[in-house]
């Protein structure tokens, strides 16, 4: 083994600007694609002024929620301020929370409570007042809750008596619980959207990584194709070690060097975009650097050049990774036509599945390559 | 002593090679001769372990073609046609990597003067900054690195200038003469073959190359 690594590291020797592009551009290009989606994400929200007369703990509650909304981006200021922008068009509407809010929904009076200007180019005014309306509605509906409350304990004569925070809090609570208009755009094995990664949910940042893994390991897997060049090949087969021995042992080198970057990728991306990371995973990975280097070795035993074999190890990968969900989501294909999930690695692994199919018909067929008599000696 | 015996292969139903026979000794220098596609290679090949062992039987010494075959390459060294090097390396690297996956272990001294032996001493330039003439040698020299008993080669010189390809002819034969190697040559220089070969076996129906041989006093035998 002490062989191949040196004769392995004269190899690298030689690319070594190459191999550290394609070892470190899984890590980068999720990086730079997640930031860069983001940004355009951020750029394409719905710029709304909100402009916020009541200075209640529930308008600022409102105000906020406002605020939390992914798809809209709030500029708070005075209102004269936020009209001159809605005629300059550079605000799609304006929002007034107006003075008294909290004393008017704690009264259970509805009317004129939120105030909205809009211009004949508010073009998303209709579903940012059916958002800020909803936000509205939730907070009625604790204050409504809280006088049907106290009028059942006035009526009933119950001896304990609530305040009104207190069903406020516990309607918030129970509301909160159960989630029952809660739904959320997710991949697989994606944690739940929070505050501080809510603009990285929609994207699935391990499929992306895996795509770009993918497609590193096709292209660092040209060697088996520049080894087995009929001249170079002879060569090789008269050596110490059957030829099979050779591409073998260099097959495992790979699957250490790429290892120990897919780690440290995944330390990475779990810490910069503050993603899960546990050992489950870690074996979930192991088993993906498996199968993509038996996918990739096998696939590159069928070339002879190195043109064909890349012109053709791009299709192979953005496909894998589109039917695997790695970029789309195919949860509605994959409910009506369930073994389309098979026919990619990236489904077990963003599933975090550690022991997949495609992991033991690989290890199967690669076997048989291995043990396989050659009609040649070699 | 390099015996063998009917030696017979085909490709499906076309006989390339057809009941070969013949003996080589130690330190002899033997020719193969003949048209293209007449079996040169493919006999080579065979010789070289690479083809199996169809019809008939090869021997060298105690050890069969057949059965010992991985032993049988620790003794054998084999010069493809092609220049079978990687470009990228300089010529230490070369020797370098192929020693590393040889049979025996060779000190960088050991491997550099192997190259300056063969007249080949630009030891740090890249390949493909190098001669035809240069890269023939390194092809050879690399196929030297385990010293091998028998050496096999195929069209070593091709391609060259007449210095590189008298360079090449005077090493084998002192290797043959003074190192007991048994080489077993093809090429195409009729020249080359007259000088270089003790024997010459002519392979193929052409009576081309027997007679320009004989004619010019060389002993051939047909296969």
């Amino acid at each position: 083994m002490k062989a191949i690594l040196v004769t392995r590291l004269l190899h690298w020797r030689k690319q070594m600007v190459s191999l550290l592009f394609w070892l470190l551009l899984p890590i980068i290009a999720t990086c730079m694609f997640v930031t860069t989606a983001n940004q355009w994400q951020q750029d394409t929200q719905i710029p709304i002024g909100l402009v916020v007369e009541d200075n209640t703990a529930m308008a600022d509650k409102l105000s906020q929620s406002i605020n939390d909304n992914p798809l809209i981006h709030v500029e708070k200021m005075n209102m004269d301020r936020a009209l001159i922008e809605l005629e300059q068009h550079e605000l799609d509407s304006v929002f007034v929370i107006e003075d008294g809010y909290q004393e008017n929904i704690q009264n259970n009076s509805r009317n004129q409570i939120v105030t909205a200007y809009v211009s004949d180019m508010s073009l998303a005014f209709t579903p940012v007042k059916e958002a800020i309306a909803s936000y509205v509605q939730r907070d009625a509906g604790s204050s409504r809750a809280a006088h049907i409350v106290d009028q059942m304990v006035q009526r009933y004569d119950v001896e304990k008596n609530w305040t009104w925070d207190e069903v406020v809090a516990t309607s918030n609570q129970i509301r909160e619980e159960e989630a029952l208009l809660h739904t959320s755009f997710s991949f697989y094995n994606q944690v739940e959207p929070t505050q501080e990664n809510k603009g990285v949910s929609i994207w699935n940042i391990w499929g992306i990584w895996a795509t770009f893994a993918m497609l590193t390991t096709f292209f660092l897997f040209d060697w088996v194709v520049k080894e087995q060049q009929p001249s170079i090949k002879i060569r090789l087969s008269l050596l110490r070690m059957p030829f099979k021995s050779y591409l073998l042992r260099n097959w495992i080198i790979y699957l250490f060097l790429l290892g120990i970057f897919d780690l440290i990728n995944f330390s990475i991306l779990a810490m910069y975009f503050n993603q899960s990371f546990n050992f489950s995973q870690i074996l979930a990975i192991v088993s993906f650097r498996l199968t993509i280097n038996m996918v990739a070795f096998l696939f590159s035993l069928r070339f002879r050049t190195t043109f064909f074999y890349y012109i053709s190890a791009l299709p192979v990968s953005i496909f894998m990774a589109i039917i695997g969900g790695a970029l789309i989501p195919v949860d509605g294909l994959i409910q009506r036509w369930a073994w389309v999930s098979h026919l990619s690695p990236f489904q077990p692994f963003l599933k975090g599945q550690v022991v997949s199919s495609w992991l033991i018909v690989l290890l199967v067929i690669f076997s048989i390559w291995y043990w396989r008599k050659e009609r040649a000696y070699a | 002593m390099l015996k063998v015996d009917s030696l017979t292969k085909n490709y499906g139903s076309k006989q390339v090679v057809v009941d070969v026979s013949f003996e080589i000794s130690q330190g002899e220098v033997v020719g193969l001769v003949g048209e293209n596609g007449a079996g040169k290679s493919t006999l080579l090949n065979i010789l070289a372990t690479l083809i199996p062992l169809e019809e008939g039987s090869i021997n060298y010494n105690d050890l069969n073609y057949g059965a010992d075959h991985r032993k049988l390459r620790e003794k054998i060294g084999f010069v493809p046609q092609d220049i079978a090097v990687w470009e990228d390396f300089s010529v230490k690297e070369n020797m370098v990597f192929f020693e590393q996956l040889s049979w025996v272990k060779k000190s960088r001294k050991e491997l550099r003067q192997l190259c300056l032996d063969m007249k080949l001493d630009q030891w740090k330039e890249k390949t493909k900054s190098l001669s035809g003439g240069m890269k023939r040698k390194l092809n050879i020299a690399i196929s030297l690195i385990h010293d091998p008993d028998i050496l096999l080669l195929d069209e070593p010189t091709s391609g060259i200038d007449l210095k590189s390809r008298k360079e090449i002819g005077s090493y084998l034969y002192d290797l043959a003469k003074h190192n007991g190697k048994t080489i077993i040559y093809t090429s195409h220089d009729m020249e080359e073959i007259i000088s270089l070969c003790d024997r010459v076996y002519c392979i193929g129906k052409d009576p081309f190359y027997k007679e320009l041989l004989e004619k010019n006093g060389k002993s051939v035998q047909v296969l």
